[in-house]
């Protein structure tokens, strides 16, 4: 119990909203950029590389696609039809991932978690805050038509994009820096790190599910939109690197400076833990994800192959953090009265 | 929009004598305390549309909303505010004022009766058979003592002007009476607008209700000597009036909770927090009665908390309003108020009820029944207007409806003259008009009473309309207590 400190009570309701209000304004922000970049990067690529958009879906955790895989038939001869069905494949995907009302890590349904959450929290945040909020909210569901075409795509992801951290922007800027700050800080940090691990275990499948080597040509490209997804290719860049895959993966990782990195996020999240009493378990969780990173050898898990299931277990890692976070501070038992 | 010129001689075409009108005479001469408010109007001519503008402006920025309901979903929108001031000269305000506070002490010691001895009744003064039938009276209240007998804390009572320009109580709301944030938002806005106004007129301050509030709340704490912890209970998000939880719980520092947040354990009340379960002090509920305590009232209610009720008869949690208070908000005992006023207080009322006619007695049934084509019938329990028919706006079709339904549930009926509401100058399409308008100030009752410096004033925005609710297209007004007194 902490009655003399100086930041006042925080109820376990209100803390799980701050929570998931800063994990879904990150997953927004970050389907967002991903989709972004994976349209860009398809324009970019030669039909022959065969970069398909399948491999977003698994990004996201949806394994099924929508439409049936049309690979086969792009090796076909009737170019004009394949054409066709990838346009529809890739209308429906990226329909899945940003305007589909079923599917609760869309973008839109993300942008309309965070406004439920924060309107939970609105006790504890600034009004500048809600007004740019429910601005992005009214814009995405006025304009959730545009988020398909490819001829409005862009823009509308980009709206969205910057609509998201205008608000990360007037939250760090005006929000007291206390405990509510402090849990929508980790719930985004943990959300990006995890973000960050799954576009890493979706690009390298896009280069080895390919399966005839023709993307290897391109493997470049791929990496360097890897990095752009997470809007990490300017500072990796700066590092004056190539955008090889071990360079691209160690960076992703473990680069301590770019606040995109798994490395980086998870720092982040302990700082803004270590401002909340009875942090130990989740800061032990945190480090132990932490640790993951530090030890993973690039060019080895690369090399066999094994970068989905490293990916995997970060995840699931990044996600005991969750639980900790979860079973510490948003359901103080009855129990505890009596004793 | 059409671009019509509002300039000093617009107030030619302006109506101030059909109704009585709270700024001008019938000769269009300012009324008291009005003259350097049109004196600025006249001076701003078509500017006064910019200002109405720079208000809505504020008011999106401010991020004041209501939320309006439909079937399976809930807007918030924008609240609408007239730029122009509802004036009342202070001195007409301080016996208002004293006569809120008479009638709210009166109704506090009727409840505190009601659920005790019933002096009331047994005088003759109160027929005790309305009790048997009464909704709001809870019989779990029986016997429990609050803290200086006060069961309804805060009261929001509407009152109207009549033709005579006299002010009348409409109906107390002893539930959970809301707006005031809605007042205090007001009074932000029209700072903003008319800052040189402010500078230059004695324009008594609202603000002063939410620390009169903060401390009535905390006088509570059955805990004197430790500092308490007072918790804002709110049916959630979904609420009309969360935008004002939100704002009195911000305002007073008071925890904004759920009913799921409270646990309550040996008849002790605790909520959850990151640092653990935390003792609640003081409930301001903002959820009606029967959803406060799943064990004693509605069992499928989520609202409120298991065990509150008994925590709160143990004492060891103090709730405003108190569980049953709501009994004397019935528009049955409202017809009985000044005989209240003089059974308890020994005194005559200082305020006026509108004359009321009670369906449950025999001949002023027969009389309601007779004229129900010029009265007002309203439903004893129902709020925000529900159920109120104004008879000559009815068809013939909506009249038989009503006899079937008053003479099937006389108790529960009663009627009112249809009021001639005073009007305000408002801007309508460009140019000042007169509109209806009523007020709800908001009474707290604790060491020492309190009332709002005015309240929150309610406008109909159509030509000849009387409804004010912002859910059907009401508008509302700051409403400026001017101390005339002060060269």
């Amino acid at each position: 119990m902490r009655h003399e400190g100086p930041s006042p009570l925080l109820l376990s309701r209100v803390a799980e909203s701050a929570f998931w209000a800063g994990r879904y304004l990150e997953r927004a922000e970050g389907t967002a950029r991903l989709v972004k970049t994976t349209s860009d990067l398809i324009v970019d690529l030669p039909r022959a590389a065969n970069v398909s958009w399948n491999s977003l879906l698994a990004l996201v955790g949806i394994d099924e696609p929508e439409v049936p895989l049309l690979d086969d038939a792009t090796s076909g001869a009737d170019l004009g039809a394949s054409t066709v069905d990838r346009r529809a494949l890739e209308a429906a995907i990226v329909h899945r991932l940003t305007a589909d009302a079923d599917n609760p890590s869309s973008v839109r349904r993300s942008v309309a978690s965070v406004h439920h959450n924060l309107r939970v929290t609105r006790a504890v945040m600034p009004i500048e805050a809600a007004e740019i909020l429910t601005d992005l909210h009214n814009r995405v569901e006025v304009t959730v038509r545009s988020a398909v075409p490819r001829s409005t795509r862009g823009r509308w992801l980009s709206e969205v994009i910057r609509g998201c951290q205008t608000l990360s922007g007037v939250l760090a800027e005006t929000m007291n820096h206390d405990d509510a700050f402090c849990f929508f800080t980790v719930g985004r940090q943990l959300e990006r790190a995890d973000l960050t691990t799954r576009v890493l275990d979706v690009q390298f499948a896009a280069l080895t599910g390919a399966g005839e080597g023709e993307v290897e040509a391109y493997a470049e490209i791929v990496w360097a939109a890897a990095l752009r997804s997470v809007s990490a290719l300017q500072a990796f860049r700066r590092g004056a690197r190539v955008s090889s895959g071990p360079a691209t993966v160690g960076f992703l990782l473990g680069d301590p400076k770019c606040p995109r990195t798994v490395s980086a996020c998870l720092t982040e999240a302990s700082r803004w833990l270590l401002e909340i009493p009875g942090h130990e378990q989740a800061i032990a969780a945190s480090a132990r994800a932490e640790r993951m990173v530090l030890d993973a050898v690039p060019a080895e898990i690369l090399g066999d192959g094994s970068l989905h299931d490293f990916a995997h277990t970060l995840q699931q890692a990044i996600g005991e953090v969750h639980e900790e976070v979860a079973r510490t501070w948003f359901s103080p038992i009855p129990a505890e009265v009596a004793g | 929009m059409a671009e019509r010129v509002l300039s000093p001689g617009d107030w030619d075409g302006y109506d101030a004598s059909s109704h009585f009108d709270e700024f001008l005479t019938p000769d269009r001469e300012a009324r008291p305390g009005c003259d350097e408010v049109r004196r600025r109007i006249d001076e701003l001519g078509p500017e006064l549309l910019e200002r109405q503008q720079a208000g809505e402006a504020a008011i999106r920025s401010m991020g004041i909303t209501f939320t309006l309901y439909t079937d399976d979903s809930s807007i918030d929108r924008a609240w609408p505010m007239d730029v122009v001031p509802r004036i009342i000269t202070a001195s007409e305000w301080s016996r208002v004022s004293a006569g809120l506070i008479q009638r709210l002490q009166a109704l506090n010691l009727f409840i505190d009766d009601l659920y005790h001895d019933q002096r009331a009744v047994k005088a003759g003064v109160f027929p005790g058979e309305l009790l048997d039938d009464s909704v709001n009276y809870r019989k779990e209240c029986r016997g429990v003592d609050v803290a200086g007998g006060v069961w309804a804390h805060i009261c929001g009572s509407d009152l109207v002007r009549d033709a005579d320009g006299e002010f009348y109580v409409l109906e107390d709301n002893l539930r959970v009476p809301s707006g005031v944030s809605y007042m205090l938002e007001n009074r932000q806005v029209s700072k903003r607008v008319f800052a040189d106004l402010f500078a230059d007129l004695d324009i008594l301050p609202v603000d002063g209700y939410t620390d009169d509030l903060g401390h009535l709340l905390r006088s509570l704490t059955p805990r004197p000597g430790e500092e308490p912890v007072v918790v804002v209970l709110t049916p959630g998000i979904f609420n009309s009036a969360y935008y004002e939880h939100v704002l009195l719980a911000t305002r007073t520092g008071a925890h904004l909770v759920e009913g799921s947040d409270l646990v309550v354990s040996d008849d002790v009340v605790y909520m959850r927090t990151v640092s653990g379960l935390i003792r609640v002090d003081v409930i301001y509920r903002r959820v009606d009665d029967v959803f406060l305590d799943p064990l004693v009232f509605r069992e499928d209610s989520v609202l409120g908390a298991p065990g509150l009720m008994g925590a709160w008869a143990a004492g060891n949690v103090a709730i405003a309003n108190a569980p049953g208070a709501g009994v004397a908000d019935d528009k049955v005992v409202y017809s009985y108020v000044p005989d209240l006023i003089r059974y308890y207080l020994d005194e005559e009322p200082l305020i006026r009820n509108v004359p009321t006619w009670r369906c449950g007695d025999v001949s002023e049934r027969a009389y309601v029944l007779e004229h129900l084509d010029e009265l007002v019938s309203k439903p004893a329990n129902e709020s925000g207007g529900k159920g109120v028919t104004i008879g000559p706006r009815a068809s013939a079709a909506e009249l038989d409806e009503l006899r079937r339904m008053i003479e099937a549930d006389p108790r529960n009926w009663i009627a009112q003259p249809v009021l001639d509401l005073s009007t305000a100058p408002t801007l309508c399409d460009g140019r000042l008009a007169p509109r209806h308008l009523d007020l709800r100030p908001f009474v707290l009752s604790g060491a020492t009473p309190s009332v709002t410096v005015g309240g929150l004033t309610r406008v109909a925005l159509e030509e000849g309309s009387l409804i004010v609710n912002s859910s059907q297209g009401g508008g509302s007004k700051d409403t400026w207590i001017i101390d005339e007194r002060t060269p």
